[in-house]
C-alpha cells in the first residue's frame, strides 16, 4: 500500500508545482496569506518548484484554473508527463493589484489544479475512486511477455497481481489577498511629554512599522518617545512593510492645551503633587508639566494643619494654573478630657440574672460592684476623601475593669425529706477592655466589645436532724458566658449585654434518719438565655 | 346536788374505766396486705430524677406489690392511745410501729433493736459524741405518724411515711425469720426517690391562676406589681417564657420570703425590677401548681395560660 500511495503521490505533486511546500492532499494545504500595495503597487507572491520522474506505467496531465484576484505562471507551461520520463516546474502565484480591494480590506481567491493520471498499483487497491483499465502478473510484464528484470517489489519473489489504473481530481488551494493600510491617528497620546507612537495597520498579522521623525528613524508600533520641553506641532511618518509590501501614512504630534487643575481638600501624609493632581488637557498628548511645589507635607508637630499653594506650568504651551490643598496633622490632640461610662448597670443585670436563675425575685441578693482603669475622649482633625473634607476625630482610650458579684440565698423544694433546703447562688462576671478607638471618615461612631466573663456557683449542702439526715448536694453548672458591647461615641453612650447559662443540675446524696441512702441528680433547668439587656 | 354528784362519779368513770379500752380498741397498727398497685404522676416538677424506664409521654408509671393508703389510713397507734410499743414485727407496719414509738420515748436501744445488725454498728459510728443525743431530741419531736405507702423493693420493702413534725421519711425493712427488721439501704436508682418525691407533694393538675392586676404596658424604666389570686394557698406559681428546657422566669410559693404580697392565695411579683427590659411586647405564661417548677415543659405550657404586655421605651 506505501508503495502505491507513493506513486498516487508523485503525480499529484504536479498539481503543486505552483507551491512552495511538500504537502500532498488539498485538505491539507494551508490557506496562504498574498499583500498588496495600491498605494506603491507592491505585491507578494506564492512561489514553488518540484520535479517529477515516471516509470513506465505512469503518465499524467494538470490544468489550472483560478478564482479570484490572482493569477499564475508555471514553466514550462505544459503540465503533463509521459512514461519514464522527468520532468521540473516552476510557479509562482500573484496578485492582481487592479481587482485587489480598497486598503483596509480582504478577499479571498482560490487556485484548483485538476489531475488525470495512470499509473499502476497492487490489485484490489483502496476505493478512492480510480478506476481500473487493466491488471497483470508482476511475474510477467504488461505485455505478457516475463522478462528479466520482471516482478514488483511488493509482492517480492512470490509473484502476484497489479492494476493499471485511472484517477482524476481537484486539489483546491486557498488564499486571501489583503490590501495593506497604515493609518497614524488624528491626535497619539502622550502623558508627561512621553508620546507613544501608533499606526492602525492593516491587516497588522506580521510585518513592521518603522517610523520616520525629527529625532530618528525608529521601528516598531506603540513605542514611545520622550518628546522637547517645548514642543510644539511635530511630523512623522509611518510605514507598514509587510512581505516586501508597504503603505505609509504622515501625522502630526501636537500637544493639548492645559485646561484643568485640581488637588483634593487635603492630605495628611506627605505626598508628590504628581501623584495626587487631576490634571485636564483639550486632548489626549499630555505635555510634561512642573508642579511648584512639587510636593506637600503636613506640618511639624504643634501646628495642626496649614493651607497650601501649588502651581503647574505645562511646558509646551506655557499655560500655569494654581489650586490649593490643606496638610492636616492628625496626630495633634485639640482635647484630652476624662470620658465618664456609667458600667453600674452591669451589676444590676448580674443581680437581675441571678434573681432569675433562683427563681427568687426580691431575694437577698448581696451584690457587690467596682471599676477600675478610666477611659478619655481625644479631639483632633482628620483629613477625609470622598467627599473631600476635614472632619473632626473623636478617639476613646483607655482601660476598665468592672466587676460585679452577687450572692443569692434561695429555696430548693426538690428533696422529699425536708420541707425546702437553702441553695446558695454565687455568680460573678468580669469585664475588662483596652480601648483605642477612633471615628473614621466613613463610621462617625466608636464602638466596641469588652472581654467578658461571667461564672455561676452554687452550692447546696445542709445537715438537718443533727446530722442524720444530710443532704450533700452541689450545684453543677454546665458552661456560662456574656458579651458586653457599649457604643462610645455619637453621645449618649449605649450599650447591650447578653449572657447564657448551661444546665443546672443538682448531684450528689442524701440520707434519711433510716439511713436510705440516695445517690441524687436531677436537673433544674437546661439552661438559660439573659437578654439582650440594654446597658 | 345528787343530780350533779351523779353526774360527776359517772365522768370521772367514763374518763377512768372506758377511755382506756377505747384506747387499747385503736392501738392496732394498720392492716398488713399487700397486692398490686399503680402511682402514675407528672415527670414535669422539680427534684424528680430522670427515669427513662418508668417514663410514659409525660408522666412517671410505677407498679409494684404493695400498699397505699389514703387520707384516713395509715396512722399508726401512740401511746395516749395505749400503744406501748411492742409488737410481734410481724408486719412491716408493727416494725414502724415500735421505732415511732421509740423515737418518742427516745429509747436508743429499743432503736438500734429494730435494725438488722450491720445497720446497729453503723448508726452507733454515725451517732458517735454528741450527735446520739442531738438525734434523739430531733426524732423525739414526733408526735404522731402515718403511713403513706411500702412496696416490695429489691430484696426487701420500701416504706415511706410522714410526720407533722419531720415531714416526709422513707426506710426500708428486710423479713429475717417472720420478723420485719429495719436495714440501711443504699439506692443508686430514681425509682424510691421520686415516689417519696411524689408522695411529698402529691401532685395535683396544674391550674392557672388569675392575674388581678392587669396591665397592658408599661415603660422600659418602670417596675410593675402583678398579683395573681391562686386557686389554692400556698400553691406555686410559675410565669416562664415558652422555650422548652429553659429555666422559669418566676417559681415563688405562696406565702413564702418572695412573694410580694402578704395575703394569702395572692402571689405578687414585680416585674422589670431593674429597670432592664427592651422595649418590645411580651408573651409569658402563667400557672399554679401544688409543687415546684425550675424548668419549662410540655405539660407547663399545655396547661399555662398566656398573657402579653408591652415594654415601651421610656
Amino acid at each position: 500500500m506505501k508503495l502505491i500511495r507513493k506513486k498516487i503521490k508523485s503525480l499529484l505533486l504536479l498539481a503543486l508545482i505552483v507551491g512552495n511546500t511538500t504537502l500532498m492532499f488539498a485538505q491539507d494545504l494551508p490557506h496562504q496569506y498574498l499583500y498588496v500595495s495600491k498605494q506603491t503597487g507592491q505585491t507578494s507572491n506564492f512561489h514553488g518548484q518540484q520535479g517529477k520522474t515516471t516509470d513506465k506505467y505512469e503518465e499524467g496531465n494538470v490544468t489550472i484554473n483560478v478564482q479570484g484576484p490572482i493569477t499564475y505562471q508555471v514553466i514550462p507551461i505544459d503540465m503533463s508527463i509521459g512514461h519514464n520520463q522527468t520532468k521540473n516546474w516552476q510557479g509562482q502565484v500573484s496578485p492582481l493589484i487592479a481587482q485587489c480591494p480598497a486598503p483596509g480590506n480582504s478577499v479571498n481567491a482560490k487556485l484548483l489544479a485538476g489531475y488525470d493520471v495512470v499509473f499502476s498499483r497492487p490489485q484490489g487497491g483502496p476505493a478512492d475512486g480510480a478506476i481500473v483499465l487493466s491488471t497483470y502478473n508482476c511475474n510477467v510484464e504488461a505485455d505478457g511477455v516475463a522478462h528479466d528484470h520482471s516482478g514488483c517489489i511488493f509482492h517480492g519473489s512470490l509473484g502476484g497481481m497489479h492494476e493499471i489504473v485511472r484517477k482524476q481530481g481537484t486539489i483546491v488551494q486557498d488564499f486571501e489577498v489583503f490590501s495593506v493600510n497604515c493609518v497614524i491617528p488624528p491626535a497619539l497620546n502622550c502623558s508627561d511629554g512621553t508620546a507613544t507612537l501608533h499606526a492602525d495597520v492593516y491587516p497588522g498579522n506580521e510585518g513592521t512599522v518603522v517610523w520616520q521623525t525629527p529625532f530618528g528613524q525608529l521601528s516598531g508600533n506603540d513605542i514611545q518617545i520622550n518628546l522637547p520641553p517645548n514642543f510644539n506641532n511635530i511630523n512623522i511618518t509611518a510605514t507598514y512593510n509587510v512581505r516586501g509590501v508597504s503603505y505609509s501614512a504622515s501625522g502630526v504630534i501636537r500637544p493639548s492645551n492645559l485646561i484643568g487643575f485640581a488637588l483634593p481638600c487635603c492630605t495628611n501624609q506627605p505626598k508628590n503633587v504628581n501623584t495626587i493632581a487631576a490634571l485636564t488637557f483639550d486632548g489626549p498628548c499630555h505635555p510634561l508639566v512642573t508642579f511648584v511645589p512639587a510636593s506637600v507635607a503636613p506640618p511639624a508637630t504643634g501646628i495642626l494643619g496649614a493651607t497650601n499653594m501649588v502651581n503647574v506650568a505645562a511646558t509646551a504651551n506655557g499655560v500655569t494654573l494654581t489650586s490649593t490643598i490643606s496638610t492636616v496633622n492628625e496626630n495633634i490632640e485639640l482635647s484630652t478630657t476624662p470620658f465618664a461610662v456609667d458600667f453600674s448597670k452591669i451589676g444590676t443585670l448580674l443581680k437581675d440574672a441571678a434573681e432569675i436563675v433562683s427563681h427568687a425575685p426580691g431575694s437577698p441578693c448581696a451584690p457587690t460592684f467596682s471599676v477600675t482603669g478610666g477611659l478619655t475622649l481625644t479631639t483632633s482633625k482628620k483629613c477625609c476623601l470622598g467627599p473631600c473634607a476635614i472632619k473632626d476625630a473623636q478617639k476613646i482610650a483607655g482601660s476598665v475593669g468592672i466587676s460585679a458579684g452577687v450572692s443569692c440565698r434561695f429555696p430548693i423544694y426538690g428533696i422529699p425529706y425536708v420541707a425546702s433546703l437553702d441553695a446558695l447562688l454565687d455568680a460573678s462576671i468580669s469585664v475588662t477592655g483596652t480601648l483605642s478607638h477612633q471615628t473614621t471618615c466613613d463610621a462617625p461612631k466608636v464602638c466596641a466589645a469588652l472581654g467578658a466573663s461571667i461564672s455561676f456557683g452554687l452550692g447546696i449542702g445542709a445537715s438537718i436532724a443533727g446530722g442524720i439526715i444530710t443532704a450533700d448536694l452541689k450545684g453543677v453548672i454546665e458552661g456560662a458566658s456574656a458579651s458586653v458591647n457599649y457604643c462610645f461615641i455619637p453621645a449618649p453612650v449605649t450599650g447591650e449585654w447578653k449572657a447564657n447559662l448551661g444546665k443546672i443540675k443538682v448531684v450528689g446524696t442524701v440520707t434519711t434518719l433510716e439511713i436510705f441512702n440516695y445517690s441524687v441528680e436531677y436537673t433544674l433547668f437546661d439552661g438559660y438565655e439573659f437578654g439582650p439587656f440594654p446597658l | 346536788m345528787l343530780y350533779n354528784r351523779i353526774v360527776s362519779f359517772l365522768t370521772k368513770y367514763i374518763i377512768a374505766v372506758l377511755l382506756p379500752l377505747a384506747a387499747v380498741a385503736q392501738a392496732k397498727v394498720p392492716f398488713y396486705e399487700f397486692k398490686p398497685v399503680e402511682i402514675k404522676f407528672s415527670a414535669g416538677f422539680t427534684g424528680l430524677m430522670n427515669d427513662p424506664t418508668h417514663k410514659n409521654g409525660s408522666e412517671l408509671v410505677y407498679k409494684y406489690n404493695g400498699q397505699l393508703f389514703d387520707k384516713t389510713d395509715g396512722q399508726l397507734p401512740t401511746k395516749e392511745e395505749g400503744f406501748d410499743g411492742i409488737t410481734k414485727r410481724s408486719t412491716p407496719w408493727e416494725t414502724l410501729g415500735e421505732l415511732i414509738h421509740a423515737y418518742r420515748e427516745k429509747n436508743f436501744d429499743k432503736i438500734l433493736s429494730l435494725y438488722n445488725l450491720t445497720t446497729q454498728d453503723q448508726l452507733i459510728a454515725l451517732l458517735s459524741g454528741d450527735k446520739k443525743q442531738k438525734f434523739l431530741n430531733h426524732v423525739s419531736k414526733i408526735t404522731k405518724a402515718k403511713i403513706l405507702a411500702g412496696f416490695e423493693y429489691k430484696e426487701g420493702i420500701l416504706v415511706i411515711y410522714e410526720s407533722k413534725e419531720l415531714g416526709i421519711s422513707s426506710c426500708y425493712m428486710l423479713k429475717k425469720k417472720k420478723k420485719y427488721v429495719l436495714a440501711s439501704f443504699n439506692d443508686d436508682g430514681p425509682e424510691a426517690w421520686n415516689l417519696s418525691l411524689y408522695f411529698k407533694f402529691k401532685p395535683e393538675p396544674i391550674t392557672v391562676p388569675l392575674i388581678q392586676t392587669a396591665v397592658d404596658s408599661f415603660g422600659s424604666n418602670e417596675t410593675k406589681r402583678i398579683d395573681f389570686k391562686l386557686n389554692k394557698a400556698n400553691d406555686f406559681i410559675t410565669v416562664c417564657g415558652d422555650r422548652l428546657g429553659q429555666a422559669v422566669l418566676y417559681n415563688i410559693k405562696d406565702n413564702s420570703e418572695y412573694d410580694l404580697n402578704p395575703e394569702p392565695g395572692i402571689v405578687g411579683i414585680d416585674f422589670n425590677k431593674t429597670k432592664s427590659a427592651m422595649p418590645k411586647e411580651y408573651t409569658l405564661y402563667i400557672a399554679e401548681t401544688n409543687y415546684p417548677l425550675t424548668m419549662v415543659s410540655e405539660p407547663i405550657l399545655k396547661a399555662a395560660k398566656g398573657f402579653t404586655f408591652k415594654v415601651y421605651k421610656k
